[in-house]
Formats: C-alpha cells, sequence, structure tokens
C-alpha cells in the first residue's frame, strides 16, 4: 500500500506540472535546548504531531516538567528561591545558555508552462528565528525573513507568550496570554505547519480576491486568516481535551492599524481519543510510532473586523467577517483533515458599496509511507456569490533526507483544466 | 590503694566505652533519582534522637566563590556558627528570607572577610534557610538545621553512610532543595548496618 502511494504520488508529479512558495518553520534551537531529534515533535518539519502541538500550545515548554528534560544549562537570573523574597526583588528566570538561534535555508527549482520563462532554479531564501523560554511559563518567538527569493525580506512573528497565567488560582493550561505580532489560534490549518508548499485556500481567499493565491501565506493584498497580526491573544485548554482562544487585533493582517476599530477573534476545539491538547495521554500507541494515533478534533471560529474604506465614496470602514468550522482525524499512519468557511466582505465597487461572499472548503490527505516519506493530496473549492465556482488540487510529497532537511514535490492545479502545467522542486534545511 | 583506685577508674572506662562502641550500629543506602545530577545536593537525616547535642565549637566554612556558594548544601546540628567567606574579587552578601533563621542579613563585604552567623534556632526535627546573595540574585545555596548529628550528605552517585548511631528505632528523612521529601523507618542494631533505599519524586 505504502509503495503504491508513492508511485502515485510521483506519477502525478511527472504527470503534472505555480511555483508556489510557503514559509514553514521548525526550530533547531529547540532540538539543541533539548538535545533531541526534531522528529520529536514533527512529523517532516513543520507539520507537528500531537506532542509538538502540545508543546507549541504551552508557550514552547514541554507539557510536563520542561526544566528536567532541558539538557542545556539555562543562565540564571535569578535563583528560584528569590520567589520568597518577592515584591522586595525581581521575580526570578533564566534564559537560554546557547543562544536560542537557528537559521533555515529554502531553494529550489520550478516549472510552469505558462511563464515565459518556463523553468528556473529559486533564489534562495534564509529566516532567522529565535524562539525558547525565559524561564517558567514565558516563552518567546522572533522570525526575521532576512531574504526572500533574493529580496531583502521582512520581520515575521515576534511575541511574548506567558503561559499557564495565574496557574496557582486557575490551573495549568487555563490561561495563556500572547502578545506582539503573530498568526491568530483560529488558524487550524496552517502553512506553517503544514506539509504543503501551497498555501491553504482556506486562510488567504477573499471573493474581493481573483482566484486562488499562490505565493507568501502572509503575502495576499486582500485579507486572510494566516495573515500577520499585531494585537493580545488569550487561549487556554480545560480537561486536557477542549481548547479555546480569542483575541483582539489591529486586523487586516496590516502591522500598521488603519482604523480605529478592532477586529476580533473566536475559536474552539474538542479533541476525541489521542492525546491531549495539554500532552496527556490516555491510551499512548505502542507502537513507538509518534505520529500515529486515533482521534478526531471538531472545532469553530468566528472573525469579525474591518479595515480602511480607501474609496472616497461609502462609509470610513469596509467590514470583514469570516466563520467556518474545522475536522481533523488521525488514523494509524493517515491524516485526514478539513473544513468549510463563510466569508462577508464589504468592498467598494465603482464607489458602489457592496457584500462579496463566499463559501469554501477543502480538504487534505497526509499519509505517512515511511517516517521519512508523506504524501499529501488536497482538494479545494470555492463558491463566491455571484460568480463561477473554482477548485484546485494540490498533490505533493516531502522526503525528508535528514531530520533536518527535506526535498518537496508538489504541483498544484485546476482539476477541470486538462492543460496544468507546473510543479516545484524545494529543498529546505534549518540548522 | 592509689595505684589499684586509678586502675579501677581506667578498667571501667574502657568497659564503658566497649559497652558504647558496640551499642552503635550504622546506616547506608542510596539515594535515585531520574537525574543523577541533582543528587549532590541531598541530605539524609535521623529525625529525631533522644537527648541534647552540643553544636561543635568549629565553625562551618560557607564559602563564596567564582559567584557560586560553596558548598550549595550545608547541613548542620542547631546551634551551629557558620562563617561566610568571600573569595571574590566582587563585593558579596549574604541574607536569607526564612524565619528559620530569623531572617538575618549580614550586610556586604568584601574579599577577605568573613561574617558569621549561629543557625541556633531550634525546629520540629529539621527545617532549612535558603543563603541569598542581594549583590548576585542567581547566588543560592541552602543550610539544613538538624536536631541532632546524624546526618549526610549523598555524594555523586546517590551513596550515603551514617555512622555510630545509637541502637534503636528511628525515621530516616530525605531533604532535597527541588525533589519531594522522602521518610522510612528503620532500625538500627548492634553493630549492625542497616542498608536503605529512597527513590525520590519531584
Amino acid at each position: 500500500m505504502g509503495k503504491l502511494l508513492t508511485i502515485i504520488f510521483i506519477g502525478a508529479l511527472l504527470l503534472s506540472s505555480t511555483i508556489l512558495y510557503t514559509n514553514t518553520k521548525a526550530i533547531p534551537a529547540f532540538a539543541r535546548k533539548y538535545e533531541t531529534s526534531c522528529v520529536t515533535c514533527h512529523i517532516g518539519f513543520p507539520k507537528l504531531n500531537s506532542f509538538g502541538e502540545a508543546y507549541r500550545l504551552n508557550g514552547y515548554q514541554y507539557p510536563e516538567d520542561d526544566a528536567d528534560q532541558t539538557k542545556d544549562e539555562p543562565v540564571s537570573l535569578g535563583s528560584e528561591s528569590y520567589k520568597r523574597v518577592f515584591p522586595k526583588a525581581v521575580w526570578p528566570n533564566d534564559i537560554s545558555g546557547k543562544p536560542p538561534i537557528a537559521l533555515r535555508v529554502e531553494s529550489g527549482f520550478e516549472y510552469d508552462r505558462t511563464e515565459e520563462i518556463k523553468t528556473s532554479f529559486i533564489a534562495p531564501s534564509l529566516t532567522l528565528f529565535s524562539a525558547g523560554t525565559m524561564g517558567e511559563n514565558i516563552g518567546f518567538y522572533a522570525g526575521a525573513h532576512l531574504f526572500e527569493e533574493g529580496e531583502i525580506g521582512s520581520l515575521g512573528r515576534a511575541f511574548i507568550q506567558l503561559s499557564n497565567f495565574l496557574e496557582p488560582k486557575l490551573g495549568k493550561n487555563t490561561l495563556n496570554i500572547r502578545l506582539g505580532q503573530f498568526i491568530p489560534n483560529i488558524v487550524s490549518f496552517s502553512n506553517h505547519r503544514g506539509l504543503a508548499v501551497t498555501p491553504y485556500a482556506y486562510n488567504t481567499y477573499s471573493a474581493t480576491s481573483e482566484g486562488f493565491s499562490g505565493g507568501h501565506a502572509h503575502g495576499s493584498t486582500s485579507f486572510g486568516l494566516e495573515a500577520l497580526q499585531v494585537g493580545l491573544e488569550l487561549s487556554g485548554i480545560i480537561k486536557s481535551k477542549f481548547r479555546w482562544g480569542a483575541g483582539l487585533v489591529n486586523g487586516a493582517g496590516s502591522a500598521t492599524e488603519t482604523n480605529s476599530a478592532k477586529d476580533g477573534y473566536f475559536k474552539a476545539d474538542y479533541k476525541f481519543g489521542g492525546m491531549g491538547y495539554d500532552g496527556s495521554e490516555s491510551n499512548p500507541d505502542q507502537s513507538g510510532r509518534n505520529w500515529v494515533e486515533k482521534s478526531i478534533a471538531i472545532g469553530g471560529f468566528s472573525y469579525f473586523g474591518s479595515t480602511k474604506n480607501n474609496d472616497l465614496a461609502g462609509p470610513n470602514d469596509l467590514k470583514i467577517a469570516r466563520y467556518g468550522i474545522n475536522i481533523n482525524l488521525y488514523w494509524n499512519n493517515s491524516n485526514l483533515f478539513g473544513g468549510w468557511i463563510n466569508g462577508n466582505d464589504e468592498a467598494m465597487d465603482l464607489s458602489v458599496l457592496e457584500e462579496k461572499k463566499y463559501d469554501l472548503a477543502f480538504t487534505e490527505l497526509n499519509q505517512v509511507v515511511y517516517p521519512w516519506l508523506i504524501g499529501l493530496i488536497r482538494y479545494e473549492r470555492a463558491e463566491p456569490e455571484n460568480a463561477l465556482a473554482i477548485e484546485r488540487t494540490v498533490l505533493g510529497f516531502t522526503a525528508l533526507y535528514r531530520a533536518n532537511m527535506k526535498f518537496v514535490f508538489e504541483t498544484a492545479f485546476d482539476p477541470s483544466d486538462v492543460n496544468f502545467g507546473n510543479m516545484v522542486i524545494k529543498l529546505d534545511f534549518a540548522i | 590503694m592509689k595505684h589499684s583506685q586509678t586502675l579501677f577508674v581506667v578498667i571501667m572506662s574502657l568497659l564503658i566505652m566497649m559497652g558504647s562502641i558496640a551499642q552503635a550500629g550504622s546506616i547506608k543506602g542510596k539515594v535515585t533519582y531520574k537525574k543523577k545530577k541533582y543528587l549532590k545536593t541531598t541530605v539524609v537525616y535521623i529525625d529525631s534522637v533522644a537527648g541534647e547535642f552540643s553544636p561543635p565549637k568549629e565553625h562551618l566554612l560557607m564559602n563564596q566563590e567564582n559567584l557560586v556558594f560553596s558548598p550549595k548544601v550545608l547541613p548542620l546540628l542547631v546551634g551551629t556558627t557558620v562563617d561566610f567567606y568571600n573569595s571574590d574579587e566582587v563585593a558579596h552578601n549574604v541574607f536569607t528570607p526564612d524565619k528559620s533563621a530569623d531572617k538575618f542579613n549580614l550586610g556586604t563585604w568584601p574579599k577577605g572577610e568573613i561574617r558569621s552567623y549561629t543557625f541556633d534556632k531550634k525546629c520540629e526535627n529539621t527545617c532549612d534557610a535558603v543563603m541569598l546573595c542581594n549583590v548576585h540574585p542567581e547566588m543560592e545555596a541552602f543550610v539544613v538545621i538538624l536536631q541532632n548529628p546524624y546526618f549526610a550528605t549523598v555524594d555523586k552517585d546517590g551513596n550515603f553512610e551514617i555512622e555510630d548511631l545509637p541502637e534503636g528505632k528511628y525515621t530516616l528523612s530525605v531533604w532535597h532543595p527541588k525533589l519531594k521529601s522522602e521518610s522510612q523507618e528503620v532500625s538500627v542494631v548492634d553493630e549492625g548496618m542497616t542498608e536503605v533505599t529512597f527513590s525520590l519524586k519531584k
């Protein structure tokens, strides 16, 4: 079965041919801190397994006893006993002994029959990122795209997470606070934690845009769920299996506020079976394959906001609204997930205020053939109001050459158009 | 007559000494924890032994060298005096926020100087006090104040031995600055060696 799937994926690539570029993350700084392999948390980086997800949600700390798991001796900024001296002294913490810095290099080769230059090697992108903890329950992440396809890049995510806030009163995992520039927690299917190069239309599509976007997951000019947002987010886990998140952000994916109103969002998920969001596991898989579990998670979200109207006519602000549901099923070596989203954006069309509505659904299967070889197939369909439906299929596979180095082979095409013709082969490594 | 009296006293003293030696035993054991590096700050001690014990006249030393207290853990009999010696080129301070040592603050002093404190506050069986330096907040050490002189600090492998314990039944306990305390009932027999193991948890 595994070999057959491999042949299918390779065959599909050979038969088909949009260079699509993503921005994925895996953090070797964590590997150095714990002296553990990338595969402890990832199923073909940057996709996370359940443990990796629990680690992320807990503010880049091991769900249980992070200090015990840390091999890198931290530098104390105050002994733990100084907690007893507070408020007559600063509350103690520590920082990483080794600089928590990592580099990521992405390059590759693309073929696109619709372009004048049909084949090209992709100019390398270089990302510098730093992540970790500053003592107990303070996590941080800072990423800068130094060069993106040969051009000077920009600041990515940069935030602080205060985990287990008010833990003595509220209990562990109940309340986390994130502050800074981040991707809202409403995103269930992030390109930063997915296998595919092609961005999820679920996150990037808008009825005001033309077709499905490729390129950077943050780069869409219209509003997208996965756009970087500046603001404040609260989140937490209740009884291991229920998680929630709510945020208040500048909105519209802009780092600089464009209007006085703030955007707000809320998300909730419940997981049946498998490892809890807090890392607890009632019935762990005995096979030693840390990507395997039998679970299903169901969730929903809503996002409401506004963006500045740049047209001289109409209101000052144009409304943006999204709500949707998501399902994520793990069954042995398979991970089947998908979602439905409804969007309703106000837009000015020839100085007339219009509502641009759409429905979009997608599903994706990730199949672990070997621990180093993972295939994916995705189908996306958007139905904008008053316009024709559009579809996209993505086929590809990830081959881990080493735990921190991979090749991605991928194609994306309109299944109703037999003249599809694009392909990308991407080399990606992080140190 | 005088010689025979002297001889009698000597013989009786020898008999008493032999008797007291014969009535002593020891406890030997091992403390384990999943992370071996934690073990070196473990103290094993007898909770309570009948009688009054005089503290040593000699002072114990806690050094401040290379911005670290040494030793990190210092068990002692209540009433013992500790000299805090500054070996560094920078000034150090020693204070504690703990009532078990009257929340003392010895002030700040330069290299080569000593300031002392007598840990004479009695508490039930045992208590501890953290030693901090307000010039260098990362510095930390612990003084464990005990009711009796029957205690030991474990070696890097977790081994310990408490010798010359009077025959009897005792509660043997483990103290650690970060791990949970453990206790066991032990019987010490005449000239015997009682073996004990502790498995610590966080």
